[in-house]
This record gives C-alpha cells, sequence and structure tokens, in this order.
C-alpha cells in the first residue's frame, strides 16, 4: 500500500476515506464544470472515461500502480458538475480490482480494473 | 466529406477527431488527438483511456454518415473490455483509431476498437454506444 497524494483529474476533488491494503473507500466529487467543456453544449455530462481518469487517480496514489486493462465496464448514469459520488474499490480473488462509483446510493458506474504488472 | 463540427455534438476541446481517413457502412478510421487544453491533459500527458472517447465519437461519426445528419447525441454506456497498451498519450499528437461495427439491439450498439500510432497500438476493445432515440 503506497501513501501517496491523489493528483485529482481537474474539475474534481478525490478524497480518501476507508483505505486498507485491499480496499480503498473514499468520495469524487465533479467540483466545476471543467470536465464538460464541448460535453455537450447546455447539457454538461462528465465523459465516461473522466469518471475512470479519477479511478486511475487513485489506483495510482494507493498501490503505485497503473492500468493494463478494463472489463465489464458500464455506465449506469450520466454524471455532471455537482454530483458526489462514493468510490470502492476492492482487491478480488482473481487478483484484479472492481470498483464502483455511487451516488445517493445508486450506482452510477462499475467494472474491472487489472494492473499493469511491473 | 464530413465536417466535423456540423456532424459531432461535441465542441470545442472534447473534440478529439480531427479527420476522417477510411470509412464504409461498418467502419471507420480517422485521425484523432488530444487537444492540450483538454482538461485531462497534466503536463502534456493525458491519459490512454482517452482512446476510448475517441473510439465513440467514431462511431458517431459512422452514425452520422449512415443517416446523412448530423449524429445523434449518444454515449458510452459500456466496455466490456479494453487493454492499454500504454500508460498515456502525448498532447496534440496524432493517433489513428479505427472501430467497426459488430451488432446492433435497439438504441445499443456494439463495436470494436483499436488506436494506434505508427502501427503500435495504445488500446484496443469493445465498447458499447446508446443512441438517444
Amino acid at each position: 500500500m503506497r501513501d501517496r497524494a491523489i493528483d485529482s483529474p481537474r474539475g474534481t476533488r478525490v478524497v480518501p476515506g476507508v483505505v486498507t491494503a485491499d480496499a480503498w473507500r473514499g468520495t469524487v466529487e465533479v467540483v466545476d464544470t471543467a470536465l464538460c467543456e464541448g460535453h455537450f453544449p447546455g447539457t454538461p455530462i462528465v465523459p465516461a472515461v473522466a469518471l475512470l481518469a479519477c479511478v486511475e487517480a487513485v489506483l495510482y496514489a494507493w498501490r503505485g500502480a497503473a492500468v493494463a486493462s478494463y472489463a465489464a465496464l458500464r455506465f449506469r448514469a450520466p454524471v455532471g458538475p455537482g454530483d458526489a459520488l462514493d468510490l470502492d474499490l476492492t482487491r478480488r480473488t482473481d487478483g484484479s480490482l472492481a470498483f464502483a462509483l455511487r451516488r445517493a446510493g445508486k450506482r452510477v458506474a462499475d467494472g474491472r480494473v487489472e494492473e499493469l504488472r511491473r | 466529406m464530413i465536417v466535423l463540427e456540423s456532424w459531432l455534438p461535441h465542441r470545442s476541446v472534447a473534440v478529439l477527431i480531427t479527420h476522417v481517413a477510411t470509412q464504409s457502412a461498418a467502419t471507420l478510421t480517422a485521425e484523432a488527438r488530444v487537444p492540450a487544453a483538454h482538461p485531462l491533459v497534466r503536463a502534456g500527458r493525458a491519459p490512454a483511456i482517452l482512446a476510448v472517447e475517441a473510439a465513440a465519437q467514431a462511431t458517431a461519426l459512422v452514425g452520422a454518415t449512415a443517416t446523412a445528419g448530423p449524429a445523434a447525441r449518444a454515449y458510452v454506456v459500456g466496455v466490456p473490455r479494453c487493454a492499454l497498451d500504454v500508460a498515456d498519450l502525448a498532447a496534440d499528437a496524432p493517433f489513428e483509431i479505427t472501430v467497426e461495427h459488430l451488432r446492433t439491439e435497439g438504441p445499443l450498439s456494439r463495436w470494436s476498437f483499436r488506436a494506434t500510432r505508427d502501427t503500435a497500438n495504445i488500446a484496443t476493445g469493445e465498447i458499447s454506444i446508446w443512441c438517444q432515440p
């Protein structure tokens, strides 16, 4: 387990909560419209890949790891400016990590992450 | 000839496709790049996962071509698999994105994608797109 500061993507504030060797729990807050510039005019929506960039920032700070692959990603509801999300990352028995982003308890995105082996 | 600004719902730094190289009814190859002013760029580098966004925009262009009109607003709703061969991309550096239609069920369509630079893989996988009816 590493103890790096989280380099939150622009327009977000990623804050750790309960962190162990096998699980990371914290929050992702979309603090402004930076991530939504041009996506889309009049209907600002955080691009799905920006949510993954938050997951990658956590993974690097927590485990010093980059992402090798993703699997079974689902983006279940749009995320916009002002949204506050709970992020859980949990190590699975196969060595990969499962993640879920929830807004008010309801999943907005989830999937699996495989770390880059070094 | 596709005029990207009129065919994609994206604007400004969110537009990653720069021009279409080849296209058919079910495939499209385009040049893309991540603008230096994109919000995910840090110190001139962008997360490689942005290749998925470029793939999504390429699928929108295939749809726009098929209907001979501006692309409907569409969202990435799933990534069944995605392998990243690099950690990040240089901002403003061109890369190639190719998408191929696999199947459509109602408003959902599944595509394979491959992002490359100088023939080396950046990212490969499949994406699911939900198109606003």
